[in-house]
């Protein structure tokens, strides 16, 4: 049970200090993981962060408390800290004035069905799954490194903010990561394989996570040692969910939250495109992305963000053109405008930021079986191990893991290496088609100084790229 | 003390102990376009709990102090359920020397004198804009282990970092150290606002091969990621280009690098590890030639050797990283080149493969085209692509010059790091 009486103590007394707005969020987040390093279990590592975050405005200026140590002593001596250091700030700069959207003020409670409760499972349920998953690899000659882990994660939240909203929230999480390694010959392959989602210990049934490990595993040792280089080029290429996602994420999530556009986060993940480009025109028609934390069993789900604003799916680009931004009620204040509520925090001991929860390109009507017989000859990149992107969002990369030429609108050959190396504008103006499937894979996105990992899916269908250049590692 | 409570309750129900209670005051300033963003004081005091029972083992973090009971019985109930296996050692008794290098308490009020005069300073030199941070932290360590060790130190650490932004050009500043006489916003503001006036007007290079001299911020990123993947965890289990490679030439002759438990500015400087060993000073590449991996007690029995003391229950890590300098001033470096590139930051390193070391990175913030000795233009929109082992290989210049560099999702582990000239290595252009 958290403690709700020292959140609603903590927002009374920041007000009496004289904070204009006020929050306050008591949160616990509790970890259990378990690793096996080629096979040997590591240390199980047990993790409990408990404490409340307070975050208000003082003298124009955001400042944020936290500690762990839940009394009514300790809750004012960082409130009064907090007053303390902005006083000292203020003394030093004029700061424009922080304007808050206007939002609904409401009591909410929320959660995600599990079936087995996460504080009714105990130590060995971790173990004996990731031995099970260990099992799968194990036996594979080829693979002669590996590391499996499980993690599962609670986080319990008290939000009350001086307006009077108030939300609960209960979210249990799951993840299995691995990482493993195959030689054959003189060819080395490595490949990252996570899944994950929000819900009881089940979800990873639900998420199929044998079946997909089993196959990822298949596939390794299938290419490894028989993958040859291509030659650069223009090419036609469909792109599986798990490279759709990842370019979805990086090219259009990041650069639509607002705070990096107005350049807050410019020493960090940098600022974003819109600030520059004249258009809001980003891609074909094709290019339709969303952002929805509200996917049932997601790995971003939420209902209520970190400032109390109730969720909803976010079209971010559709046919094309610039559609939303993702806003806090900071940024949406600014503006005039409501919140999309993607403010969210890693821990308690951190201010809630604009984040992307699920983000997606949306599924479309062709079949993969169609655009294998569009292509005729060209590239398959199923998945992808290197990437990264410059900080305003346009220069970035994709090194495709599981590859194949199509030749005569079959998959053939496995290739090496091959880089999807291009622009933003460039790729999506290349986006000619979507499949009907919609997947997604699960990540951890990394944003804001103290650095905030929250999970997340990344997620699309198939995609045609028509005459998209690619290079050779 | 809440180390001394656990102690009482685990002592008698677990064989070996070692409980880190860390007590941590930190400030924030953040700031852009001029104006503080938010600023944060948070306080927080935690345990590390490593024990073990026989050969079963678990570690806890404690943040809930309030029931420390709960948290232990919770503890000891996975020891039970846990698999048996390598146990960790604890340190027996030792004698631990805590280097005087720290402030006594974090110097808020002069620190953020300088944080924010360095802005405006910034500004002074025609930027458009900046964006940065200031984080300062005093942590309180104390160690109890099974084996009679007790340790108390504190540290306090002092990290700052600016980007200011010109036209098309950005240059990057930053400024480390544990004690806040040696902490200088000002100079790392001064060199990213020249850096973002010289790189106003970029203009596009093609893709190709050329000689590059990269500056500490870049330079620090190759030596962090090579010092990691010298732990022992990191080479069994893939994470690294170094396996089987100990007592093997990786790099030129002139190449030093160490790991160093305690140094000064050294910001992640600690007398004792996770196992309550001794942190110490441990080469790892010696006149080109990788000498040692780094080692907790479980890496250090299945490779037959000693720990290193830089435990990570889990994990080895290193500490603080320092490439010793070389002979050459940058100005003999650039000299040197007849097409190339001088980079002074990158971001965003990714691996295709950490077996064969091939990975990529953005070039971000000012980088220079050089031609015949001399900085011709800025450049923008270049990656660099390369592998580990071809760069080490490639080094051919080490400047005189060594700086601390620490800042956010790039370098994590601090790197006192020289400018390197290195030969060959790939630039590519989207």
């Amino acid at each position: 049970m958290l403690d709700e009486e020292i959140a609603h103590f903590a927002v009374q007394y920041s007000s009496k200090l004289g904070f204009k707005y006020c929050e306050a969020r008591v949160q616990q987040d509790i970890y259990i993981s378990q690793s096996l390093n080629n096979g040997a279990p590591d240390v199980p590592l047990k993790s409990e962060f408990y404490g409340i975050g307070i975050r208000g405005i003082y003298k124009g200026i955001m400042g944020f408390a936290s500690t762990n140590i839940l009394t009514k002593e300790s809750v004012s001596k960082a409130a009064e800290d907090l007053k303390r250091t902005l006083e000292s700030v203020a003394a030093t700069r004029k700061n424009e004035k922080i304007k808050m959207s206007e939002e609904d003020v409401l009591t909410a409670n929320w959660t995600v069905d599990e079936r087995t409760r996460f504080e009714d499972l105990s130590l060995d349920w971790f173990l004996k799954e990731a031995k099970e998953l260990d099992d799968i690899v194990k036996s594979e000659t080829k693979i002669k490194q590996r590391l499996i882990k499980l993690k599962g994660s609670l986080q319990l939240k008290y939000f009350v903010n001086s307006e009077g909203t108030i939300v609960r929230a209960r979210i249990p999480r799951y993840l299995f990561t691995a990482f493993i390694t195959a030689y054959e010959s003189s060819d080395i392959a490595q490949r990252f394989i996570e899944i994950g989602g929000s819900g009881g210990p089940e979800v990873l049934d639900r998420l199929n996570t044998f079946e997909k490990f089993k196959n990822e595993v298949k596939t390794m040792t299938k290419i490894v040692g028989k993958r040859n280089a291509i030659k650069e080029g223009a090419y036609d290429v469909i792109v599986g969910p798990e490279v759709a996602g990842i370019m979805a994420h990086e090219s259009i999530g990041h650069p639509f939250e607002a705070d990096r556009i107005r350049g807050r986060e410019g020493a960090q993940g940098g600022e974003s495109y819109l600030r520059d480009i004249k258009s809001n025109k980003i891609g074909s028609s094709e290019t339709n992305i969303s952002d929805d934390p509200t996917i049932p069993f997601s790995y971003g789900y939420f209902l209520f963000d970190e400032e109390g604003v109730k969720a909803r799916k976010k079209e971010l680009v559709k046919e094309g053109l610039v559609k939303e931004l993702l806003h806090n009620r900071e940024t949406a204040g600014e503006l005039g405008i409501k919140s999309n509520a993607s403010a969210r925090a890693a821990n308690y001991s951190v201010e809630p930021i604009i984040r992307m929860s699920n983000t997606y390109v949306e599924p479309g009507e062709w079949t993969f079986e169609e655009m294998l017989k569009d292509v005729k000859n060209g590239l398959f990149i199923n998945s992808f191990m290197e990437w990264n992107i410059d900080d305003r969002r346009l220069n970035q990369r994709y090194v495709g893991f599981e590859a194949y030429k199509i030749t005569n609108s079959e998959i053939s050959e496995p290739v090496k290496g091959v880089i999807i190396e291009t622009t933003t504008l460039n790729l999506w103006s290349k986006l000619y088609a979507r499949s009907k499937e919609l997947e997604f894979s699960a990540a951890t996105c990394g944003k804001g100084d103290p650095e905030q990992g929250v999970p997340v899916w990344t997620g699309g269908p198939y995609l045609l790229f028509k005459g998209l250049n690619l290079k050779v590692r | 003390m809440i180390a001394d409570k656990v102690k009482n309750l685990i002592k008698n129900s677990v064989d070996q102990f070692s409980i880190i209670e860390n007590d941590v005051d930190e400030y924030i300033v953040r700031f852009y376009n001029g104006q503080v963003s938010i600023a944060a004081k948070n306080k927080v005091l935690y345990l590390q709990m490593l024990a073990t029972k026989g050969k079963k083992k678990v570690f806890k973090v404690i943040t809930d102090v309030n029931s420390l009971e709960n948290s232990v019985e919770d503890a000891l109930k996975i020891l039970e359920l846990t698999e048996e296996g390598e146990v960790p050692e604890i340190y027996p008794k030792a004698s631990y020397s805590s280097k005087e290098i720290s402030d006594k308490e974090i110097e808020f009020e002069e620190a953020l004198n300088k944080v924010i005069n360095s802005i405006e300073q910034a500004y002074e030199l025609g930027i458009d804009r900046t964006a940065g941070i200031a984080k300062l932290y005093k942590t309180k360590f104390y160690l109890l282990t099974s084996t009679g060790n007790e340790k108390e130190e504190t540290r306090t650490d002092y990290i700052y970092y600016i980007r200011a932004f010109k036209g098309n050009g950005s240059g990057f500043g930053n400024s480390v150290s544990t004690s806040i006489k040696r902490f200088d916003p000002s100079v790392a503001a001064t060199e990213a606002a020249e850096y973002a006036v010289k790189s106003e007007a970029p203009k596009h290079i093609s893709e190709g091969k050329y000689n590059v001299i990269l500056s500490p911020p870049i330079a620090s990123t190759i030596f962090e990621l090579v010092a990691e993947m010298c732990s022992a965890y990191s080479i069994d289990v893939g994470f690294s280009f170094l396996k089987d490679k100990i007592g093997e030439f990786i790099a030129p002759k002139e190449l030093n690098v160490t790991d160093y438990g305690q140094i000064e500015d050294g910001v992640n400087s600690r007398s004792f590890d996770d196992e309550g060993t001794p942190t110490s000073t441990t080469k790892l590449i010696e006149s080109g030639r990788f000498v040692s991996a780094i080692h907790n007690s479980i890496t250090a029995k299945k490779w037959g050797t000693k720990t290193t003391g830089n435990a990570g229950v889990i994990e080895p890590s290193p500490w603080n990283v320092v490439v010793e300098g070389g002979n050459a001033d940058i100005d003999e470096m650039i000299k040197e080149i007849k097409e190339g590139v001088f980079i002074t930051n990158n971001w965003y390193t990714r691996f295709n493969n950490y077996r064969t070391g091939e990975f990529s990175t953005i070039i971000r913030d000012a980088a220079f085209y050089i031609k015949n000795g001399e900085i011709s233009h800025p450049v923008a929109n270049i990656r660099l692509s390369d592998s580990l082992p071809r760069l080490l290989n490639s080094i051919k210049m080490i400047s005189q010059n060594t700086r601390w560099i620490k800042w956010w999702g790039e370098v994590v582990t601090p790197v006192k790091s020289p400018y390197i000239l290195v030969d060959g290595t790939t630039l590519t252009v989207p």
